[in-house]
């Protein structure tokens, strides 16, 4: 893909710099876009739907907290399953220095 | 031998158990399959990606690496479908996530109402159509031109601007 034409030629001033999350609002509705950028005040509905959208993303944010530590904790008992197995193993076989069955 | 035994059987279900739990937390979440590097609102944190050559930022709700590709997750637990503004949007961040892992990735993923994750292909029509519309809001920016209202009743209803841009009397 030829990335010359995508490049802007001038360079782009802070003012300039767009979000991903603008590009998608833009998208929804330019004009609740442009009071976005000039900061022009909601209704309290509107402010209390933001807040809710805040809510839940944090919420998602703790899921996400309790998903790595359950991760962990499966690989770790992954880890211990397999010492447990050669142990259990080497019982069998009847490995010198560990206790006879 | 009876104790490694026992401890093994309690491993093996305790193991079971967590892996079981992790795939619903997983499926809640409307992840998919991937090791998880980063998450904003969470604990393992994502730093914001920006890309001075777009002249374009942005953070995605996730990251997960599937396979060798670096894959940027959006939540939308209100919305009940994928709207166009959700597949820029998370096109943006496939650029930036190009840019920062310097692998392409193929798709974006969207997290809508429910966990239902759909997946958005990053197709070259779709990175013209970012480019196109950071163009239309950069000319909207420096020449100070106002795209002005449009009546669209499932938007404007619940839009915190809707007194900005109606009166009630129009929207009634």
């Amino acid at each position: 893909m030829d990335r010359s034409a995508e490049t802007p030629r001038e360079p782009i001033t802070p003012a300039l710099v767009l979000s991903a999350s603008e590009i998608g609002a833009y998208t929804y509705c330019a004009e609740s876009w442009v009071l976005d950028r000039l900061h022009a005040p909601q209704s309290r509905l509107g402010q209390r739907r933001r807040l809710q959208g805040s809510l839940v993303h944090r919420r998602i944010g703790s899921r996400i907290d309790q998903l790595t530590v359950l991760e962990k904790v499966t690989r770790l008992i992954g880890f211990a399953i397999l010492v447990l197995l050669l142990f259990v193993a080497a019982l069998l076989l009847g490995v010198p220095g560990l206790p006879q069955t | 031998m009876t104790l490694p035994l026992v401890l093994l059987v309690c491993a093996i279900v305790m193991y079971l158990l967590v892996r079981s739990l992790a795939g619903h937390c997983r499926r809640s979440a409307g992840l998919e399959d991937g090791e998880l590097i980063g998450a904003d609102d969470a604990d393992l944190g994502i730093d914001t990606l920006r890309s001075d050559r777009l002249g374009l930022v942005g953070r995605p709700d996730q990251i997960l690496r599937v396979g060798r590709s670096f894959i940027p997750v959006e939540q939308k637990p209100s919305a009940r479908r994928l709207y166009p503004s959700h597949a820029v949007q998370v096109a943006a961040q496939c650029m930036l996530v190009e840019e920062a892992y310097g692998v392409r990735p193929p798709y974006g993923v969207v997290v809508l109402k429910g966990g239902i994750s759909e997946r958005v292909p990053f197709t070259p029509e779709l990175e013209r159509r970012v480019h196109e519309t950071m163009q239309e809001m950069r000319w909207i920016l420096t020449s100070e031109h106002r795209p002005g209202p449009r009546w669209v009743q499932s938007k404007c209803i619940p839009c915190g601007y809707r007194d900005v841009c109606w009166d009630q009397d129009a929207s009634n």
